[in-house]
């Protein structure tokens, strides 16, 4: 399985407002407006601490939230990531 | 005054709201279908759709709008000969994901779309539709 690393957009790039369950995303690069739901802005501030691939974030993840499986975890983490970088709101270190 | 103050830190809160709560609670998974944790919005439309293609190219952007393009997708000041007005619109992920494979730009004509592409080529770092064209490189 290929593993990719992910880091955060600059603080500059994407406007993050939560509004109770849901989170907007304004990705000024784009234009676009993402409405998000747990887990992708727990993932993005995750990624605050530095780029990492999927097993790292799943790691930095676990020390605040239960996951449940970990290798299903990190699968799930694996594949909002790839969805989060094709929008732009997260880049491929 | 009604303000509730988590007083108790000790506590573990039902339902602990806000990104920052330090109690342990369960990360809700989206499972294999991912994309239900993401729906876009479009701008300038009130209509909501989720795939990752709706992400918008404008040609150009607006930094430079009432340029023209010329054929090589450079931009040129408006009433360059051979060149092209900007089309005043975005394309979506999807309009120029299938224009590289060779189906037009919707309203342009073949050498119009030709330019416009190499527009799209050339978008660099920084530049508005950028991270939309980068995101159709990618490989899904």
């Amino acid at each position: 399985m290929t593993t990719h690393h992910y880091r955060a957009q600059p603080p500059e790039a994407l406007l993050v407002r939560p509004l109770d369950d849901l989170t907007l995303l304004y990705h000024r690069p784009s234009g676009q407006t993402h409405m998000v739901v747990s887990p992708v802005p727990e993932i993005l501030a995750a990624l605050q601490q530095g780029a990492a691939d999927a097993a790292t974030l799943h790691a930095r993840l676990s020390r605040e939230f239960d996951l449940g499986d970990p290798a299903q975890a990190q699968a799930e983490i694996a594949a909002h990531l790839a969805e989060m970088a094709a929008l732009g709101v997260v880049s491929r270190a | 005054m009604s303000e509730q103050r988590p007083d108790q830190p000790g506590t573990p809160e039902q339902g602990g709201e806000g990104f920052t709560t330090p109690s342990r609670r369960q990360l809700l998974m989206g499972g294999a279908a991912a994309a239900s944790a993401i729906v876009s919005i479009r701008p300038a439309l009130a209509n909501t759709a989720a795939s990752v293609l709706n992400c918008t190219i404008p040609v150009p952007d607006q930094a430079h709008a009432g340029q023209y393009i010329a054929p090589n997708g450079q931009l040129v000041p408006a009433g360059t000969p051979g060149a092209f007005p900007g089309t005043g619109r975005t394309f979506t992920g999807e309009q120029v994901k299938q224009a590289l494979r060779g189906r037009p730009l919707p309203g342009a004509s073949y050498d119009q779309n030709q330019a416009y592409l190499n527009y799209i080529r050339r978008l660099q770092s920084g530049t508005s539709g950028f991270t939309c064209y980068a995101s159709l490189q990618m490989p899904r």
